[in-house]
């Protein structure tokens, strides 16, 4: 638009009188004879906003364009597949992220690639999810699926995922995701991934990284942490948090994988304290049955001393938890108890698990006293080991002695069976909070009997005034129930005389389950059968 | 007929609808169905005693169904429709149509004859009379919603457009207002877009609100000038103003421009302001390669008709409404929906042939904006987080923001970044995307 004229009209003709000189000849040329200057300006505005509109050569694009093709390898799923991810994208988030996973699974394994109309739908629903599920989504929206990631306002798609390049070019956040994904899914690979750059990593990206490898640990390891261990670990202490924090991983990670070494030195540093233990129990005695137990020195010594601690597996020099530890001793060993599998106790100990968590647990030089409450301070230690290492063994043996509160952490690491047999306990109104501890995808689906236990404990919490049916309910029976839990809940419906009551289950309980196994169930048979 | 479920979703009055619909699009819910030339029927069992009696004229997009529903079309017709559009080969056979879909199509062709109302001459001069004074004193009337509307402009131009911002919307509606009361419904939508700046974005405002006025005012001097302009452009301006144009009065004037064609129906949009929804529709003429832009109007107690589906041909006869520049127009006579066009359509060869045509276009109808093109080999490219649209030669054309990510994503599932023939308005200064011809089919974005 022309300048004069847009000045003024933007400042005003009293402030800016017009000189009509200073107009543009063409459109000056034009203008009829007028009494006022804003008269006046007002026709040139008519002129000039025509001018302005379509006075002017089309531009001419100076970068380079892209003019390659975009083809498709893979073909489109067929039309149900897609619809099947609309209802997935309608559940609850609760469940749908476990569902949109199984999906994005079936699709991979059956090679093709979700239809154009459901792209947009599919990315957006992934920026909410992990970057793992993001990965994912990114295989199967196809390479003109992926033209579009660059131009949309989210950035949860970063052009480094986009290009395959995240693991040089990504955060932090994004680099942990993208290892983590390899290594849940090829052990392999995301070990050569992780040795190539090792050495140019910074110590708090090592640590994140050594978490993972403990995470999905497994013997093909051993080599890639025995080298760590032996070139820049052993015999050194490390005043760094965070590279004592790496130590401790890798210590931990050689002792799950039996590195006898390190296994060797622990022992013996430890067994100037394993002292025989006194058995009040006269057929222990009879038998011969001995147990050991440990008699730590109240002081620092030539095995417990912070410098050792450091040198032997990374441990903090400093007791930093004088409310529980009494002793520095004390300190340590909790450390140890927190990251050597608990099989090396009871080796040590010369007992069973049952033995060994009691002891750790209950005996009386292992306690101290919190604000009038007598805590056993390895408690947490014992927690944690069960976390890392996933000790069916040891979890069973703690639920049956620590309190139920206590218990919850762990929860999400029972075996199946384990937790069932741990709810036969617990089957109470509360239980749902419980029950939704677990995480679907881990294999965790209830078994038909104990399908039915929940279910039935359920109504009876219904009739009984004790709970309240909500859609929660309904969603956490679909997350876990056996694939016959629709027959099991009708079954219950049955027994009722309750409109009311039959109409609410039927909304909040059972028509969401239906939905949910409908999909679970179309996801199964898309999976198993690529002719579908 | 060959209606695909998007576009069967369309004629939806509501998304509910179309899910509803689709759920019986099943072969199984139906106790007969059937498809003849210019038909689809079926008889579902519903919830009341009687099965429902269920038809679809695919010429002219009508439903009848003796199901309560006040739905139209009900789910049952969208229900068969999407049955016939996903089941071609078990169900596409053409068979005779029973006694009720018979009886009902026959009386869809014959029109019924309005008695002609015999009016004596004294009558007719009377009401002739009447007419003439009824447009004198809309004339008077908008005369003087020019004359302060102008006044009002000049006022802004003394102290300065930099004031606008400051000013509240009320004082938008309130001249909107004003220009309501004096007839000119045209001039207050002009008025009101004023006060729909966003003033408080940095940048723009500036331009639009000068363009605005600019187009405003030359409104104005045209009214001004009314008895000096030619008939077609009294009635031009007359609409501009707001005079509303009579689609009865254009079905029966045999002096029309009106053309007979297959008409690709090009694209459809609908805006909603102030409770009165406006659905766009651009329509291309394959043969004689003339575009056509039919404008309907729904409000929450009158929704839309939809009568053609985006991405169809229909053979159909197109009245325009007069004007110096016509484009706006009314399906007259609509004999059938085809699945392919006989002649392909001529596409412009590039931007810059649309441009100049766009400019010539403009010389004689200043005030034009959402014309129609075809181009060929275009592309859509994206350069500085803004989308262009982009031909061979390299000459580019921004594309109207009301272009988002989901219709790139059509574009580049269809084309994958391959130059292809499209279909465009030009609003302003951009273009607006329709539809991607390719492999002898047109494509709707």
């Amino acid at each position: 638009m022309d300048d004069t004229i847009r000045n003024i009209a933007l400042i005003g003709t009293d402030r800016s009188p017009l000189h009509k000189v200073t107009l543009p000849e063409p459109i000056r040329a034009r203008l009829s004879d007028h009494t006022t200057d804003e008269a006046l300006i007002l026709e040139a505005i008519s002129y000039a906003c025509f001018s302005h509109e379509f006075g002017h050569p089309l531009a001419t694009s100076e970068v380079i364009i892209d003019e390659s093709i975009v083809e498709e390898k893979l073909p489109y799923a067929r039309k149900e597949i897609s619809e099947l991810l609309m209802d997935i994208l309608s559940v609850a988030i609760s469940i749908r992220q476990s569902l949109l996973k199984s999906w994005l699974e079936m699709m991979q394994k059956r090679s093709e690639l979700v239809l154009p109309e459901s792209v947009i739908p599919l990315i957006q629903a992934g920026n909410t999810q992990p970057e793992d599920i993001r990965a994912m989504i990114i295989t199967v929206i196809g390479n003109r699926g992926k033209k579009i990631l660059p131009f949309l306002p989210d950035e949860k798609y970063t052009t480094s995922i986009l290009s395959g390049s995240v693991w040089l070019e990504g955060t932090a956040e994004q680099r942990r995701q993208h290892f983590l994904h390899i290594r849940q899914n090829d052990q392999q690979k995301g070990l050569d991934l992780i040795r190539e750059n090792w050495n140019t990593e910074n110590v708090r990206d090592k640590a994140s990284f050594l978490r993972i490898i403990a995470d999905t640990l497994a013997p093909i390891d051993l080599q890639f942490l025995e080298d760590l261990y032996t070139s820049v670990y052993a015999g050194k202490a490390f005043q760094k948090t965070t590279e004592r924090e790496c130590k401790l991983w890798i210590c931990h990670m050689l002792l799950r994988l039996k590195y006898n070494p390190l296994l060797e030195s622990i022992r013996q540093g430890l067994s100037p304290y394993v002292i025989p233990k006194q058995s009040k129990s006269i057929l222990d005695r009879v038998l011969g049955r001995k147990m050991n137990e440990l008699k730590l020195p109240d002081t620092h010594d030539q095995f417990w001393n912070g410098k050792n601690m450091n040198e032997l597996i990374g441990l903090d020099e400093k007791n930093t938890d004088l409310l529980h530890f009494d002793h520095d001793p004390l300190f340590w060993l909790n450390g140890m108890i927190e990251i050597i599998p608990f099989h090396f106790w009871t080796e040590l100990l010369q007992c069973d698990y049952k033995q060994a968590a009691d002891y750790f647990l209950n005996n009386d030089h292992f306690q101290t006293t919190v604000k009038g409450n007598r805590i056993p301070i390895f408690q947490n230690a014992l927690l944690g080991i069960c976390i890392l290492t996933r000790d069916q063994d040891l979890i069973g043996q703690l639920i049956e002695m620590i309190p139920e509160e206590m218990v919850i952490p762990i929860i999400p690491f029972m075996k199946q069976s384990v937790f069932e047999k741990y709810m036969d306990d617990h089957l109470s109104a509360g239980m749902f909070e419980i029950l939704n501890k677990r995480n679907e995808h881990d294999d965790h689906q209830w078994s038909e009997a104990f399908t039915r236990k929940v279910i039935n404990q359920f109504s009876q919490d219904l009739n009984n005034g004790k709970l309240h049916i909500h859609s929660h309910h309904g969603l956490t029976i679909a997350r876990f129930g056996h694939r016959k839990v629709l027959d099991i809940l009708h079954e219950v419906v049955q027994d009722q005389t309750n409109a009311s009551w039959q109409a609410q289950w039927q909304t909040l309980i059972v028509e969401p389950v239906d939905k949910i196994n409908s999909i679970k169930f179309s996801i199964d048979q898309f999976m198993n059968n690529s002719r579908l | 007929m060959n209606f695909t479920e998007s576009q069967i979703e369309i004629l939806a009055p509501k998304p509910t609808a179309f899910k509803e619909g689709k759920k019986l699009g099943n072969a199984s819910y139906w106790q007969q169905f059937g498809k003849s030339e210019r038909a689809l029927w079926g008889i579902i069992q519903g919830s009341g005693a009687s099965p429902y009696y269920t038809g679809v004229d695919f010429n002219e997009l009508a439903y009848r169904c003796t199901c309560p529903s006040r739905q139209f079309p009900c789910k049952h017709a969208l229900g068969l429709m999407v049955l016939f559009a996903n089941n071609a080969k078990v169900v596409n056979a053409l068979t005779s149509e029973p006694d009720w879909v018979s009886e009902w199509m026959d009386k869809r062709l014959t029109k019924p004859i309005q008695k002609e109302k015999s009016i004596s001459e004294e009558e007719d001069s009377s009401a002739d009379r009447e007419k003439e004074k009824r447009l004198q004193d809309r004339i008077e009337s908008v005369d003087a919603g020019v004359k302060e509307l102008d006044l009002w402009l000049r006022d802004l131009i003394r102290i300065g457009l930099l004031e606008l911002p400051s000013k509240s919307p009320g004082t938008f509606e309130k001249v909107a207002a004003r220009m309501i009361d004096c007839k000119a419904p045209g001039l207050a939508g002009w008025v009101k877009s004023l006060g729909k700046i966003n003033y408080a974005a940095s940048g723009g405002w500036e331009n639009e609100s000068i363009t605005i006025i600019g187009k405003l005012s030359l409104l104005i001097k045209a009214w001004n000038n009314m008895s000096n302009l030619s008939e077609s452009w009294q009635q031009t301006i007359r609409n501009l103003i707001g005079w509303s144009q009579s689609t009865k009065e254009l079905m029966d004037d045999s002096n029309a421009l009106a053309i007979k064609d297959e008409w690709i129906v090009l694209g459809q949009e609908s805006e909603n302001t102030e409770d009165i929804i406006i659905q766009r529709t651009w329509l291309w003429g394959s043969e004689k390669g003339k575009p056509v832009l039919i404008l309907q109007f729904a409000t929450k107690f009158s929704p839309l008709q939809t009568s053609v589906i985006p991405g169809t041909i229909i053979e159909a006869e197109i009245a325009y409404f007069p004007g110096v520049h016509p484009l706006r127009g009314i399906i007259r006579k609509q004999r059938g929906i085809l699945t392919k066009w006989k002649n392909t359509p001529v596409y412009d060869a590039s931007l810059e042939t649309i441009w100049d045509k766009h400019i010539a276009h403009a010389a004689i109808y200043p005030w034009i904006n959402d014309q129609p093109y075809l181009i060929n080999q275009v592309r859509i490219i994206n350069i500085q987080k803004s989308w262009q649209l982009i031909d061979t030669e390299n000459k580019m054309m921004p594309i109207h923001p009301s272009f988002g990510i989901e219709k790139y994503m059509q574009w580049i599932m269809i084309t994958g970044n391959a130059p292809f023939a499209m279909a465009v308005v030009i609003r302003g200064k951009q273009v607006l995307p329709l539809g991607v011809f390719a492999d002898q089919t047109y494509i709707v974005l």
